[in-house]
């Protein structure tokens, strides 16, 4: 009896710890942050859209929605020109066409390292796993999203289009897709244009100093694993293969031809899948400030490797996005390394 | 063994009981209440009752029903059916120690909805009713497994050992999961480590229209099979010797605790310390008979995840702490005293 009472006790007194921690929590974010209210966000979208009531006011004479088809066939009427776009993972493709999202996921759409940081200043986090009621305060007039199993809750807010990852085959595909959203076509043509421009140099660069014959990998080690990509998954595939054409050595040709983007191999049998120029990265031990384990290095496997071949080890971090600033950075990147170490073995 | 006594002093304690499950159940009313005016976006007791009453704005009859009292409930549901599987499994394998979670029946469940989800192209075309059946699927193969490994013909379902494969198929399945993480693209790697940080992620509607019949129909399966748990937790040679007939009950038994594990496992990730501490909470509080202890924990258990899934949500709004997180920083220490309390 007395042991029951104390325990009930005790459970009133846990909820009510939780419930002062709670609203100790909400308290200091109250301050902190400048209290986020729908009813007062609203009158700031309210106030802002009277500074260009004009323009507007012009513009209505036209249409100011337009109907878009989305990849999933279904009919989404969305803003002729949206000003408050909010997405999770598509900043670097709206950023190209001038357009600035008010809102997206800090962790992995703004921690780009090929961002400029003033470019995505003042684009506000919506939480890594989508906070909604952010989305809301944010008042979007147009969501993007990848994620298809937020797609539902999102379209409840704003006009939601849903462009899952890989949905393009290609870079130029996919920025004329985002330009015809939201109506950047001119713009997304224009950075092709001048992107191939930049790809053709780099192929010219290369000329010379990497043979027509020469094969180039992509290698990531991960719990004491290698793994080996192709041109569709990230981590540097569409610069290396698409855009510089540099070929897969047979084993990972196999694997594409095979419909994989992707395999688990071995240590032991790493120098199958060897390429004259490698690209390995060690997302483990990027994370403790290495680039590489020093397993790896250490084991006779890999010195031989990076004997016979040239072994660049890169940052996962550059390397892993596939948007317009990323294959950018990393045509840039790719070719510095592979000039730096080449040109001079000649 | 005197039965008569023992049913005598639970009649006298009748009463008591019933109004230790009208606390919690206000309790529960009260955290219910307490997160629905919770969130990133602030809304005053006042502005709330206006919205229920039909004359907020827009914005917040979003934000209220479609955001978060459907969340709510959600979470209500996965951890009152998460407390009754976790009792359901102490009572029959005789162990304190049994949880969905402990014993890998979540991860199972879990594994192959994270399979389902991750070969489905497009995962919002998926029917939300087939998820709980790959969850029940993925948790039944699991149990099955442990069941064989941990039995025994002539000593019948060994408690340590149940523990001990489970613990075992556990990590087996975790790696299994980690295999998959490099499988999937960046969105979904995200996701995979969601669910094994033990989120909460289906909490639309059509969640709850799925999981309120389910959770509700195995808990009042369990409650008509409380007297045989009762039994079962006496032992094997016991249960026995009053004739039931161990095998099919504790098969039957075992299915209502994988199905509610199974259900809550559909819409969340893997929470794992909701099974085992709630059945503690309301045995300590309401004494050993299942039929108060299966309310009881299923009362405690939506508390827990109630409160943890509104504290995880708002405490670094925009972003969040998995619901399991909160549970297990919270829950820890508490069952941690109740441990070094209980005399054995």
């Amino acid at each position: 009896m007395k042991e029951f009472k104390i325990s009930k006790m005790l459970v009133v007194l846990c909820l009510a710890l939780m419930i002062s921690i709670l609203s100790a929590c909400s308290d200091t974010g109250e301050e902190n942050t400048e209290e986020p209210s729908v009813s007062e966000e609203t009158s700031n979208a309210e106030t802002g859209n009277t500074d260009d009531e004009e323009a507007k006011e012009e513009e209505q004479q036209e249409a100011t929605t337009k109907m878009y088809t989305t990849l999933q066939g279904e009919e989404v009427e969305i803003p002729v020109n949206p000003q408050r776009v909010v997405t999770d993972f598509s900043v670097g493709a709206l950023l190209k066409l001038g357009i600035k999202p008010v809102g997206a996921v800090q962790e992995y759409g703004l921690d780009n390292p090929h961002f400029p940081a003033e470019e995505i200043e003042g684009i506000e986090d919506i939480g890594s796993s989508i906070s909604l009621e952010k989305v809301t305060s944010l008042n979007p007039d147009l969501i993007i999203t990848i994620s298809p199993d937020q797609y539902e809750s999102l379209s409840k807010i704003a006009p939601t289009i849903l462009i899952p990852y890989g949905s393009y085959d290609n870079f130029e595909d996919e920025l004329l897709a985002y330009g015809e959203i939201v109506n950047k076509t001119e713009e997304a043509e224009a950075w092709i244009a001048d992107f191939k421009v930049k790809i053709s140099e780099a192929k010219q660069k290369l000329e010379g100093v990497i043979g027509e014959d020469e094969t180039a990998g992509i290698y990531q080690y991960y719990e004491k694993a290698f793994y080996v990509y192709g041109n569709k998954f990230g981590r540097g595939g569409p610069v290396i293969y698409d855009l510089l054409g540099l070929k897969m050595p047979d084993k990972i040709q196999e694997m594409v031809d095979g419909g994989e983007q992707w395999g688990n191999i071995s240590l032991e049998v790493l120098p199958e899948y060897a390429a004259d120029h490698m690209f390995l990265t060690d997302n483990a031990a990027a994370e403790n400030g290495m680039m590489l384990s020093q397993e790896v290095l250490d084991s006779s496997i890999y010195q031989n490797l990076a004997k016979e071949n040239e072994v660049y080890v890169v940052d996962p971090d550059r390397m892993w996005y596939d948007d317009p600033y990323a294959i950018e950075g990393q045509l840039e990147d790719v070719v510095e390394l592979l000039l730096a170490v080449n040109s001079s073995k000649e | 063994m005197d039965i008569h006594r023992i049913s005598r002093v639970e009649q006298k304690k009748t009463r008591r009981q019933w109004r230790i499950l009208a606390v919690l159940f206000f309790l529960l009313c009260g955290a219910m209440l307490f997160a629905l005016n919770t969130g990133y976006v602030k809304l005053t007791p006042f502005e709330v009752i206006k919205t229920f009453l039909g004359m907020g704005t827009e914005k917040q009859a979003l934000i209220l029903f479609e955001f978060r009292l459907s969340r709510i409930i959600v979470a209500m549901l996965v951890g009152a059916g998460l407390a009754v599987s976790g009792c359901i499994l102490q009572g029959i394998s005789r162990n304190p120690l049994a949880d969905p979670g402990i014993i890998g029946i979540t991860t199972g469940a879990g594994l192959f909805v994270i399979v389902f989800v991750a070969f489905y192209d497009n995962v919002s075309l998926i029917p939300t009713y087939i998820v709980p059946i790959f969850a029940f699927l993925g948790g039944a193969i699991t149990a099955a497994v442990i069941y064989v490994l941990s039995y025994r013909r002539h000593e019948g379902l060994l408690p340590t050992r149940l523990i001990l494969t489970g613990v075992a198929i556990a990590a087996a399945l975790n790696g299994l999961m980690m295999v998959l993480v490099m499988r999937l693209n960046p969105k979904e790697f995200h996701w995979v480590s969601v669910w094994l940080s033990g989120t909460i992620w289906g909490y639309e509607w059509k969640h709850v229209i799925v999981l309120f019949p389910l959770i509700l129909l195995f808990i009042v399966a369990a409650l008509w099979k409380s007297k045989l748990l009762d039994v079962l937790s006496l032992g094997d040679q016991i249960s026995t010797g009053f004739g039931v007939t161990l095998e099919k009950e504790r098969i039957i038994l075992l299915a209502i605790a994988v199905g509610l594990a199974a259900s809550s496992v559909s819409v969340s990730g893997g929470i794992a310390f909701v099974g085992l501490i709630a059945p503690h909470i309301a045995r300590r509080l309401i004494g050993p008979y299942h039929q108060y202890l299966v309310p009881a924990s299923a009362l405690i258990g939506g508390i827990m995840l109630v409160v943890a899934d509104t504290i995880g949500r708002s405490i670094i709004a925009p972003s969040e702490i998995q619901a399991g997180i909160v549970v297990a920083i919270i829950g820890a220490p508490y069952f941690l005293y109740l441990l070094s309390r209980t005399k054995v």
